[in-house]
């Protein structure tokens, strides 16, 4: 027979367990929105997913406009373009992982293809911006010196 | 009487060797710690936002005291007040966005020199909204009457986007500005 205390302390972990799964949704919740997206929240606030590969994008997307989606859909073709140019959102500046326009998109491509992307662009209008500008020079079929130079011409502070 | 077999079972209780209480004192002890962490984030809930502090963006938290960010209105009060057909302004901005922090302190200054009461609505917390109301560019300032967008004007103040002009001639003029 069981004694009433084996019964609280039944109580008691389960009560534990039940913190810490509530702990776990309302974070998953925070960063996931839904808490169906897969991904994981970086320490710049940063949402990061991956996903098989460019024909598959990032579900975080859901929750953004059509153009941005349609923006989303074009980096990984332009990508070559896209880390050769600078990114005037304040997102360069000394020692943060941003080190292009790229990555303001996408974080990585892995050895089996699957890639990586981050939603800062999503939330960043003049990275969104610069991606629709350099597209749209590229489709002019001008190169990626040309390109970096008009967009550093367009968006670069005056002061620098 | 049935009962009579498992009444011999209940006298016996008190014979046992008394247990000890203190497991049960470390558990109540480990119960309140886990629950007062639990407590503690929601005695830090920002006034602006209706959430606890810690839920926040990192780049939202710099900006609880700023006084260029005092105007948030929240997804709920927008919908409202969209909805109620009022005309109204609404400047949908991201708190991580470097060309909204360059627009917040210079636009906000020409809104209250206007007259204008012009609602902040940050959507780096309320992603949703994104899709919601279609924007795309941060920071775009729109203009809303009937419950339906009438004009908005996207992009900031700055290197790409437009002048403190532009958005003063859109304060005034929303209707005449279309883009």
């Amino acid at each position: 027979m069981r004694s009433a205390r084996d019964w609280l302390l039944g109580g008691v972990i389960l009560l534990l367990a039940g913190f810490m799964a509530a702990s776990g949704c309302s974070g998953g919740e925070s960063a996931g929105g839904d808490g169906h997206e897969h991904g994981v929240m970086t320490t710049e606030g940063e949402w990061h997913e991956t996903t098989s590969g460019p024909d598959e994008l990032p579900s975080f997307l859901l929750r953004y406009a059509d153009r941005t989606v349609d923006l989303y859909a074009v980096v990984y073709e332009h990508m070559d373009i896209l880390r050769q140019l600078n990114c005037y959102c304040g997102c360069m500046d000394a020692n943060d992982p941003h080190d292009s326009l790229l990555r303001c998109f996408l974080v990585d491509v892995q050895d089996d293809g699957s890639i990586t992307w981050t939603d800062h662009g999503a939330n960043c209008g003049i990275c969104l911006m610069e991606l629709q500008d350099a597209v749209a020079f590229a489709k002019q079929g001008k190169s990626a010196d040309e390109i970096r130079g008009l967009i550093d011409a367009k968006y670069a502070p005056a002061d620098l | 009487m049935p009962s009579i077999i498992g009444l011999p079972e209940v006298l016996r209780q008190p014979m046992r060797k008394k247990r000890s209480l203190m497991p049960l004192v470390y558990a109540a002890v480990v119960i309140v710690l886990f629950s007062s962490l639990y407590l503690l984030k929601y005695l830090n809930v920002s006034e602006l936002y209706g959430k606890p502090v810690s839920d926040l963006q990192p780049a939202t938290r710099q900006l609880l005291k700023d006084p260029h960010y005092q105007n948030i209105i929240l997804p709920d009060e927008l919908d409202r007040r969209i909805e109620s057909g009022e005309p109204t302004f609404v400047y949908f901005f991201s708190s991580d966005c470097g060309f909204c922090r360059e627009t917040t302190p210079v636009l906000m200054p020409i809104a209250e020199e206007l007259g204008v009461d012009l609602p902040q609505f940050n959507l780096v917390e309320f992603k949703d909204y994104y899709r919601k109301y279609n924007i795309v560019f941060t920071p775009t300032l729109a203009y809303f009457e009937g419950g339906k967008e009438v004009s908005r004007i996207e992009g900031g103040i700055g290197a790409g986007g437009h002048s403190a002009d532009d958005y003063r001639e859109f304060l005034r003029n929303p209707k005449g500005a279309a883009s």
